[in-house]
C-alpha cells in the first residue's frame, strides 16, 4: 500500500468526526473537505445532508464513484445533486432554530436542510485562540504587506455552525501569536461578547489536530505518524500545551484509503 | 372625462434590445456602480467586460459575487476600477488571490470594500427591496465593522441580540451571464444560478450576454427557467463566459485560465510588459467577441463543450 500523503490523513480525520445525521457544509477551495465530507457519507454517515461547493445543492454519493472536482462550482457535481438553489438562498434559511439556546449547545430538534452543523475553514492567519484570517497581514506602516482572499462566508456561517479550521501549511508565518485580523472569532470570542454562534472545535495542520482547553486556548490533541510534539512547538507561533489525552492519531486504515482512492480521489488530487 | 377609443394603427413594437458588446459596454458609464454575475471560475460576461476595457472604463466600483472571479481581477489590472465590492477575489486552486487585485489592494490602487457573503447579499437584498438596510448577525464582532464602517452594530430590538446594519448598496448596472435569452430581455441559465437573480434585482438596470437567442416561444415553454426578465440590454454571445465555465454549455479552459493567471503574477510583480502584451492578445487585441473566438480553433471549444459529458 502506497504510504498516506499529508492531504488523505487530513481528510480522512475529518471524515471520523463527522457524524451520521449531521448538516455538511464544503465551501470553495477545498480538496481536503470535499474528500472528508463524501468519504463520510459513503462509509458510515448515509445520512448527512452534504452541501458541497458554492454551486449550492446537497449531493449523495453513497452509491457511484465520483472524482475530486478541481473547482466548488464544476457543473458535473450537478450529477450527484439531489436539490439546487441559488446561492443567496443558502443563507436566508440559516436562522439558528430556537435563538439563543441554539449557541448554548441545546439544540432543539429540526429538520431544515440549509442549516449546517459543521463546515470548514481556511486561515492565512491563525492563533493560539482560534481566531482566523482571511482579510490580510498588516506591514509595519500599517498597511497591507498581504491582501488575504478575503473573509467570503465564514463571518455569517459560523453564527450557526461548527468550524474546523484547516491550514495547508504549519509554520509560524501561519500558526501565530495573534492574527492581524479577525474574519472569525476563536471560541473565547463568542463567550466572553455573547457574540453569536461559537468557535472552533479543532485547527487541523497536515502535522497535528489543536482542539480547545475550557478556557478557549489551543491543546495539541494528537499528531501524525512522524510528528512529535517537539516538533509541533518549534514550528508554532503561539504558546501551547499538551492536551492530557495527547495521542498519535491513528494511521489511515486499508479500508479508509481504499474507499478514499477508488472511489473518490481516482486522479490522486490528494496525493499531489 | 375624454377616453379615446384605442386602435392598433400606429402601434409601437414590442422593444427589443439586443445590442452589440460594444454598444452595451457604451451604456455603462465611467464611474457607475457595476454588478458582475457569475460565480468563481463560473459564468462570467466576458465580452461586456473586454469591451469595458476595450473602451477604457474608468472609476467603477465594481460588485463581485458572493465568490468573485478573475474577472474582477482582470478589470482592476485593466485600470477600470475604483472601488471593489466582494467578500472574495480569486480561482479556487488556480489563483487562491487575484494576483491584480492583491497587489491593487497592498499598493492603494483601488479602494477595497470588506464584506462578507451575507453582508453583501444583504445589502442587496435592502436595495432590491427599497430597505434602507437589512440586518445579520455575520461579522458581529470580527474585523470586518471596524474595517468598514457602513456597516453599523445595533442590538435587535425585539431579542436584544448584537446584529449588523447592513445599508442597501446600490447598483446602476447589473451584468449577467445566461445561457439563452431572447430579444426581449428574458434570460434562462443553463445550469446553476447562484446569486444571479438576486444581484440582477439590486441594479437599477440589467444586461446580459447569452450563449444563444432564442425565439420568445422558446421563453414561454418553460417560464419557471427564466431567472432574469425584461433586461434592458441582451447581447449575444455564444462561449461567452470564455476562458470561464458556462453551465451547461462548456467547462472553463484551464490553459486559457493558467495563461491569465502567469499573467496577472507578473503584474503583481511589476512586469508590465507581460501583462500589457497579454491584454494586447487577448483583451484589446480582439476588436469584438467574433474576433476573440476567432482566436480559439475550433478543436480547442469543441473539447470545453464535451468535457461537460465527461
Amino acid at each position: 500500500m502506497i504510504e498516506p500523503s499529508w492531504k488523505e490523513r487530513m481528510a480522512i480525520v475529518l471524515a471520523r468526526d463527522i457524524v451520521d445525521g449531521e448538516r455538511i457544509i464544503s465551501g470553495a477551495h477545498t480538496e481536503i473537505s470535499f474528500a472528508a465530507a463524501m468519504l463520510a457519507q459513503k462509509m458510515h454517515a448515509p445520512n448527512i445532508k452534504l452541501q458541497l461547493g458554492g454551486t449550492c445543492f446537497l449531493v449523495n454519493v453513497t452509491d457511484i464513484p465520483v472524482s475530486l472536482p478541481k473547482t466548488s462550482t464544476d457543473f458535473r457535481m450537478l450529477r450527484w445533486a439531489e436539490i439546487a438553489y441559488d446561492h443567496m438562498e443558502t443563507f436566508m434559511y440559516f436562522g439558528a432554530p430556537g435563538g439563543r439556546a441554539y449557541y448554548t449547545g441545546m439544540r432543539p430538534p429540526t429538520n431544515k436542510y440549509f442549516v449546517g452543523d459543521k463546515f470548514f475553514a481556511g486561515g492565512i492567519q491563525v492563533d493560539g485562540w482560534g481566531n482566523a484570517n482571511m482579510i490580510g497581514v498588516k506591514a509595519k506602516d500599517g498597511g497591507l504587506a498581504f491582501r488575504g482572499p478575503g473573509s467570503i462566508g465564514i463571518p455569517d456561517i459560523v453564527t450557526v455552525a461548527t468550524p474546523y479550521i484547516f491550514v495547508t501549511h504549519h509554520d509560524r508565518r501561519t500558526l501565530v501569536d495573534q492574527v492581524d485580523f479577525i474574519s472569525m472569532h476563536g471560541p473565547n470570542g463568542w463567550r466572553e461578547h455573547d457574540y453569536p454562534g461559537h468557535g472552533p472545535k479543532w485547527i487541523l495542520t497536515p502535522r497535528c489536530i489543536f482542539t480547545f482547553d475550557d478556557g478557549g486556548r489551543a491543546q495539541l490533541s494528537g499528531t501524525f505518524k512522524g510528528t512529535s510534539p517537539e516538533w509541533v512547538r518549534e514550528n508554532t507561533g503561539f504558546q501551547f500545551e499538551l492536551d492530557p489525552d495527547w495521542c498519535e492519531i491513528a494511521e489511515p486504515t486499508a479500508e479508509e484509503l481504499a474507499v478514499l482512492r477508488g472511489e473518490i480521489d481516482r486522479d490522486g488530487v490528494l496525493r499531489h | 372625462m375624454k377616453l379615446d377609443p384605442i386602435t392598433r394603427a400606429n402601434r409601437p413594437k414590442r422593444q427589443e434590445v439586443l445590442v452589440s458588446e460594444e454598444e452595451a459596454a457604451a451604456l455603462i458609464g465611467d464611474g457607475d456602480v457595476v454588478i458582475v454575475g457569475g460565480f468563481g471560475t463560473v459564468n462570467h460576461p466576458m465580452p461586456i467586460i473586454r469591451a469595458l476595457i476595450r473602451r477604457k472604463a474608468r472609476n467603477l466600483t465594481v460588485i463581485g459575487a458572493a465568490t468573485a472571479g478573475l474577472e474582477i481581477d482582470l478589470l482592476i489590472g485593466a485600470g477600470c476600477v475604483k472601488k471593489v465590492i466582494a467578500p472574495y477575489i480569486g480561482a479556487e486552486l488556480y489563483a487562491p488571490i487575484g494576483h491584480c487585485y492583491r497587489h491593487a489592494a497592498e499598493n492603494g490602487l483601488v479602494e477595497v470594500y470588506e464584506t462578507t457573503e451575507y453582508l453583501l447579499y444583504s445589502q442587496l437584498d435592502a436595495a432590491a427591496r427599497g430597505l434602507g438596510f437589512l440586518p445579520w448577525r455575520g461579522g458581529v464582532g470580527t474585523s470586518i465593522p471596524l474595517l468598514n464602517k457602513a456597516y453599523v452594530p445595533f442590538n435587535d430590538p425585539i431579542n436584544g441580540e448584537p446584529y449588523l446594519a447592513a445599508p442597501a448598496l446600490h447598483a446602476d448596472w447589473a451584468i449577467i451571464h445566461v445561457g439563452q435569452a431572447d430579444i426581449y430581455g428574458n434570460g434562462q441559465h443553463g445550469g446553476a444560478r447562484f446569486g444571479d437573480r438576486l444581484l440582477s434585482r439590486a441594479a437599477e438596470r440589467v444586461m446580459l450576454t447569452a450563449e444563444r437567442i432564442v425565439p420568445n416561444e422558446e421563453i414561454r415553454k418553460n417560464p419557471f427557467a427564466t431567472s432574469i426578465a425584461y433586461a434592458d440590454a441582451v447581447v449575444e454571445a455564444p462561449f461567452g463566459s470564455h476562458p470561464f465555465a458556462s453551465h451547461g454549455f462548456y467547462s472553463e479552459d484551464e490553459d486559457a485560465l493558467r495563461e491569465y493567471v502567469s499573467a496577472s503574477a507578473a503584474y503583481r510583480k511589476g512586469d508590465m510588459q507581460a501583462w500589457h502584451a497579454y491584454l494586447d492578445d487577448w483583451i484589446t487585441g480582439p476588436a469584438n467577441h467574433r474576433e476573440y473566438l476567432a482566436k480559439l480553433d475550433g478543436e480547442r471549444l469543441a473539447r470545453l463543450q464535451n468535457s461537460v459529458h465527461a
